[in-house]
């Protein structure tokens, strides 16, 4: 076997089992037609159709995938835990900040876009009962919270289609 | 298919350094990974406690006094205004949040 | 060439599959690690003691001193009256709800002559005691799940002009509702 041809063996034994690169049906002539003309191998040549495509891909499918974690993210922070929780809050120290007789305008314009997106009627998203706010965005029962002052307070929403909640300190109880 | 007379399966045994690199390589890559998250996840957790309402006159270090009290001292000052002094060095002892 | 020598989709890639599972796996692990972060970020909850101990402070000194001068049915001329046994339904507070099992407040005033501001004339405790021991563990550091405690003080004067000072400490625990258990 020429000099040529040993190296040739060499090289083709060096090759992993799971290359890509799979040299088959050819001849020795045949292969040593990509030889490079001092007789080293350059076998990277003719790979550019398989790296574009695998590689466009794997960019896309990855892109994908954060596109659809960061819309989770996003969900989360509108989501109606969070608002609730902030509504019921700010009602409830509104209450104890105010005296009688008071009427309060809230903007809650997210609120009832959420629960118009979840059945839930106007009327419906805050409740006063006692001492005690809920506020109700989704059809999982609310988030509660109480305030210390014995006021006699009624929240009911404005009228449409401006998306305010009206809070009124009657009087002491 | 291309043979070659000194050839023989197990030179293939003998050269797998090139996995073994990549293999190494993942395994130093996952770690780093789950290390990067594990420091955001704590990170995540330092912010949600700055989840705090706060007001000026409530925070450690700020002594500023409520508008509602400083009114009533002024109301208060107004009518007897007499020991200003001792009344001023009370109140400041007196208030902690 | 006779035969094609390149593959466009190569026969034997059984370890580019093997690296492709590994690569998912790799995905799911940082899915995950987002899905941590979002959850201990949107599940720990607003802490509003702050303001609402602030307000129930000064709610309590809207009701002791109005105008400057203190409410003649806690002292009149010098002398502390009874009435100041009903001192919640005076100022319009209610401590208890049905949201929670115990008081969530706890409150103390303390009126003290100018000329003797370390024995008070009159003093009133309303709410839950037991909460009162979390105060002296924050002196120096507020500890969160502790409940938050807030003492504020003003000047003012009877009706007979005669000067006080009137201390407030208010306690406000509500730990579920503002702290991540």
């Amino acid at each position: 076997m020429k000099r040529g041809d040993k190296e040739f063996c060499e090289f083709a034994q060096s090759f992993q089992p799971n290359s890509r690169l799979r040299l088959h049906n050819t001849d020795l002539n045949s292969a040593k037609s990509l030889a490079h003309p001092n007789g080293k191998f350059f076998y990277l040549r003719n790979r550019r159709g398989t790296i574009l495509v695998e590689n466009v891909i794997f960019i896309v499918l990855n892109l994908l995938f954060l596109a659809i974690l960061l819309l989770f993210i996003y969900r989360q922070g509108n989501g109606a835990v969070v608002l609730e929780q902030s509504y019921a809050k700010n009602i409830a120290l509104l209450i104890d900040s105010s005296r009688p007789v008071m009427e309060m305008k809230l903007n809650m314009e997210d609120a009832f876009n959420l629960a118009e997106k979840n059945g839930i009627k106007p009327e419906d998203i805050v409740k006063i009962n006692g001492n005690i706010i809920t506020v109700k965005l989704s059809n999982s029962g609310g988030y509660q919270y109480s305030f210390f002052t014995n006021y006699d307070v009624t929240a009911y929403p404005d009228v449409s289609p401006n998306k305010n909640y009206i809070i009124k300190i009657n009087g002491y109880k | 298919m291309l043979k070659c007379k000194n050839c023989n399966s197990s030179n293939f045994l003998k050269n797998k350094k090139a996995q073994t690199a990549e293999t190494m390589t993942w395994i130093i890559a996952t770690l780093v990974i789950i290390g990067i998250l594990i420091i955001f996840v704590y990170l995540s957790v330092l912010v949600s406690k700055t989840k705090v309402i706060g007001v000026g006159d409530v925070q450690a270090g700020l002594q500023k006094e409520s508008p509602v009290l400083l009114e009533k001292t002024s109301l208060g000052k107004i009518i007897n205004d007499k020991n200003e002094n001792i009344i001023e060095s009370i109140l400041n002892q007196g208030n902690s949040g | 060439m006779k035969n094609k020598i390149f593959d466009f989709f190569p026969k034997n890639s059984r370890g580019d599959k093997i690296l492709s599972i590994y690569w998912f796996a790799i995905l799911l692990i940082v899915a995950g690690g987002i899905f941590a972060m979002v959850y201990v970020f949107y599940g720990a909850p607003y802490d509003v003691r702050q303001i609402e101990a602030r307000e129930l402070t000064n709610q309590i000194a809207n009701c002791i001193s109005y105008t400057g001068k203190i409410n003649t049915n806690l002292i009149s001329g010098g002398v502390p009256s009874l009435s100041s046994q009903n001192f919640l339904e005076q100022c319009h507070l209610i401590f208890n709800s049905s949201e929670w099992s115990d008081e969530q407040f706890y409150t103390e005033v303390y009126i003290y002559k100018l000329d003797n501001p370390d024995n008070p004339v009159l003093d009133i405790k309303k709410g839950n005691n037991n909460w009162l021991a979390g105060c002296s563990i924050q002196e120096n550091q507020t500890q969160e799940n502790l409940p938050f405690c807030l003492t504020k003080s003003f000047y003012s004067v009877d009706n007979t002009d005669n000067p006080y000072i009137i201390k407030i400490l208010s306690v406000v625990r509500k730990s579920e509702k503002n702290v991540k258990m």
